[in-house]
């Protein structure tokens, strides 16, 4: 079964024989292959290339193509201010301040000739020619009330209060921009839509099931009638209105660590939705290290009574500097969790009684190239590092040493804390860490031993 | 180490923030001040105003203004204005950004030994103030951290709006200091004032008993127990509450939980438990205390549906 067909099925609210794992890659594709958040998010090809990254060491069921609730805005007259390691901000809302909200004219509905919205459409044909048959791909649209936000600043809040019947106006046109989005992005073969509304957060669910529960039904609705899948994205502390959510019939919700999953997800399982989530942005994938990222995904699953109706994912966007090692770790701990959770065992497991002997790094009789591994047989990343140092082997034949150590024997974990790895996969050439999760190239590879010949 | 004085500023966008910072400033005459704001926007420190009073601004791109999960941007920011040793340094959390997060960073004291927290200020807008706290969560969570409101705007208005909005104010946060004022302005006496009560460690966590907020008798407060299971987390717990301490003046109580013993005491809907020792006479129970417009009984009901193990039996009445 392909990566794609277990988030499919997952979808359709089956049983799959693995989880599916979906990485909110947006800005942070682009540091994988060392570009800008705003170089990925405004050129076809350098975000078609990191995509294309994401899909080969992060191994997913399902990827966004790109994240960022700006594409509307800035369509519709908001001012950005682009950062390096973030999406950008909206700076200026058009209609804020007026003392009437208007509903603009639906003539001005992005066409998909607007603002970026040729060069996503050009990436996604281009990632479903590549990768569509074994990757589900996803189409990310600002969700009608932050987009609502977006146009009319703040004034939102008051105008919710002063002029309903205005808001709700205004809402359908916010939805009708989200379902032209939508039709565009299921046209370019997104399989699944998913409908990003972090400020849904931000109100009561009786304003909830005042102002949006309309709009939202309706753009679930449409999404299916074209053939897609829907998820509904929330980030903050939802908890209150995931009920209110579930009301609106997404396929599946979205949550960040502000929410409890364990118990968010009885609520959803009664309303038959799939949810994903919620691995901690900052204190885990940014800060934590490759065991946290492990242990915090083989606990979770542990924690899941039902696996049915559950997706892995990150809680939001990724941040740009999560370490890639962190989400090896990830996809590690989600496809072989019983081999993980033996690892993080003996990881914890005080391991004096195994005596590892290092090699004479000083006198070695030819270089020695070492790899560890988390398992190259099973571990995307670890495969490609694997199989950059037997090219190497192969070039250079008996003039070097090559040896992999796989994390899954206890005996190679003693090496690693003895040795100091920071992190999986790592290649060492004489004892010394060469290169650390990023896969070199054949000449990086082959320079670093030459260097030491 | 020279420590920073710390302030945070919070307030719903046209609270009057900026003109309350024109004169808020001011009242630090030759010292150096760093001001740190996390939005973008209209609203913004103008510049001539900072090259007047000499201070520095550092904006924090937050990437989305929502984002409630990167509180590592701020975290950054406030580590590297701290690296320059400033005396005073004045946090503008703005626009819809969740100040709770923000004031939990503060708190963390072995993170950041060079502050020296001296209070969270709330500007609120006595023209607007009903509809955006009717509909805009955020603006109950910056009443939550404050440890005093400045209700602008009083001149805008006639004098029974503004005390309308006091009292709005008070059913939420009975134990703060609300004080009327116009233009932002803030009185030296006010500063003076939240800055005893914070040193002397009454800070928003740590106000009044019940008794003292509670002096007249008031017959639509509202009381109710729950009865917690020992085997549930402390986590679990503060989840199960925090679904319903909006809707409370007060949650207290001696718990014990999976054989630790915690002082739970929760004012101005901030989870607050610490680890007390035993006791020997307790039903293990938290007393909820709330009042009118508050829908206590169908918010602590909601979360036990969330949470069906946390309480073993309740009684409200």
């Amino acid at each position: 079964m392909t990566q794609k067909e277990i988030l499919i099925r997952t979808l359709k609210h089956e049983e799959t024989p693995k989880v599916a794992w979906v990485p909110f890659a947006g800005v942070h594709a682009g540091k994988l292959k060392g570009y800008t958040a705003t170089e990925v998010l405004q050129d076809e090809d350098k975000l078609f290339e990191s995509l294309m990254e994401v899909n080969r060491l992060y191994k997913p069921s399902g990827q966004p193509v790109i994240f960022d609730l700006q594409v509307e805005a800035e369509c519709l007259g908001c001012d950005l201010v682009w950062a390096d390691d973030a999406p950008p901000s909206v700076a200026k809302h058009p209609l804020e301040g007026e003392d009437e909200l208007v509903t603009p004219c639906y003539c001005t509905i992005p066409t998909k000739e607007s603002g970026r919205i040729p060069m996503i459409l050009n990436v996604m044909r281009r990632m479903k020619e590549a990768v569509g048959e074994t990757t589900a791909l996803y189409g990310l649209i600002c969700g009608p009330f932050t987009l609502a936000t977006h146009l009319r600043g703040n004034d939102i809040f008051m105008d919710m209060y002063d002029d309903e019947d205005a808001v709700k106006e205004f809402l359908k046109y916010c939805c009708a921009v989200a379902m032209k989005m939508a039709d565009y992005y299921i046209e370019a073969g997104m399989d699944v839509i998913a409908v990003v509304d972090p400020l849904i957060s931000q109100i009561s669910p009786a304003h909830f099931e005042e102002f949006m529960h309309e709009p939202f039904a309706e753009l679930f609705r449409h999404i299916k009638e074209q053939g897609a899948y829907s998820a509904f994205f929330v980030c903050g502390d939802a908890t209150k209105n995931i009920e209110v959510m579930c009301e609106t019939a997404p396929d599946s919700i979205c949550i960040d660590e502000n929410v409890d999953l364990i118990a968010a997800k009885k609520i959803t399982d009664r309303y038959n939705i799939a949810i994903g989530g919620n691995i901690p942005l900052t204190t885990v994938m940014l800060h934590g290290s490759q065991q946290d990222n492990m242990k915090f995904v083989v606990d979770l699953l542990d924690r899941l009574e039902d696996k049915r109706n559950f997706i892995l994912a990150p809680g939001c966007d990724m941040p740009y500097d999560v370490p890639v090692e962190n989400t090896i770790g990830i996809v590690q701990a989600v496809n072989e969790t019983d081999s993980v959770r033996e690892i993080l065992k003996n990881y914890v497991a005080q391991d004096d009684d195994i005596d590892v002997e290092l090699p004479d790094y000083a006198h070695l009789e030819k270089p020695l190239v070492e790899v560890f591994t988390l398992d190259s047989a099973t571990c995307a990343a670890c495969t490609y590092m694997m199989g950059a140092a037997n090219e190497a082997k192969k070039e250079f034949g008996d003039a070097i040493d090559m040896v992999e150590y796989k994390y899954t024997v206890k005996e190679n974990i003693a090496r690693c804390k003895k040795m100091g790895v920071p992190n999986l996969p790592s290649i060492y050439i004489n004892g010394e860490l060469k290169f650390r999760s990023v896969v070199p190239s054949r000449e990086e590879l082959d320079d670093a031993i030459r260097a030491v010949m | 180490m020279n420590m920073s004085r710390l302030y945070l500023v919070t307030g719903f966008l046209g609270a009057g923030k900026t003109t309350f910072l024109k004169g808020f400033l001011k009242m630090f005459p030759g010292e150096r001040i760093h001001v740190i704001v996390n939005e973008f926007g209209k609203e913004g420190v103008d510049g001539e105003l900072l090259r007047e009073v000499g201070a520095v601004l550092d904006e924090i791109n937050n990437g989305s203004i929502f984002c409630s999960c990167r509180l590592d941007r701020f975290e950054e920011v406030l580590a590297s204005v701290l690296g320059t040793e400033p005396d005073v340094i004045v946090v503008e959390a703005s626009g819809l950004s969740d100040p709770t997060n923000v004031k939990k960073i503060l708190g963390q004291k072995d993170k950041f030994p060079g502050v020296e927290y001296r209070g969270s200020i709330c500007l609120a807008d006595a023209v607007n103030f009903r509809k955006v706290y009717e509909t805009a969560r955020v603006v109950k969570k910056q009443i939550n951290v404050s440890d005093m409101i400045l209700l602008n705007k009083t001149d805008m208005v006639p004098a029974e709006q503004a005390e309308q909005v006091k009292q709005m104010i008070r059913a939420q946060r009975p134990d703060l200091p609300v004080h009327l004022t116009s233009y932002g302005r803030i009185e030296p006496e006010w500063l003076k004032q939240m800055e005893r009560a914070q040193s002397a460690g009454a800070g928003s966590t740590g106000a009044d008993s019940p008794e003292a907020i509670f002096q007249s008798a008031d017959i639509t407060l509202r009381k109710g127990l729950l009865y917690i299971n020992r085997d549930i987390s402390l986590e679990k717990l503060q989840k199960f509450v925090e679904m319903f301490i909006e809707d409370t003046y007060r949650v207290k109580g001696f718990v014990c939980l999976q054989g630790q013993w915690y002082l739970t005491d929760c004012v101005g809907n901030m989870f607050h438990a610490q680890e007390c020792r035993p006791k020997e006479q307790s039903d293990n129970a938290l007393v909820v205390l709330s009042g009118y417009g508050l829908p206590v009984r169908k918010s602590v009901k909601k979360a036990m549906e969330w949470y069906p193990d946390v309480v073993e039996k309740y009684d409200f009445h």
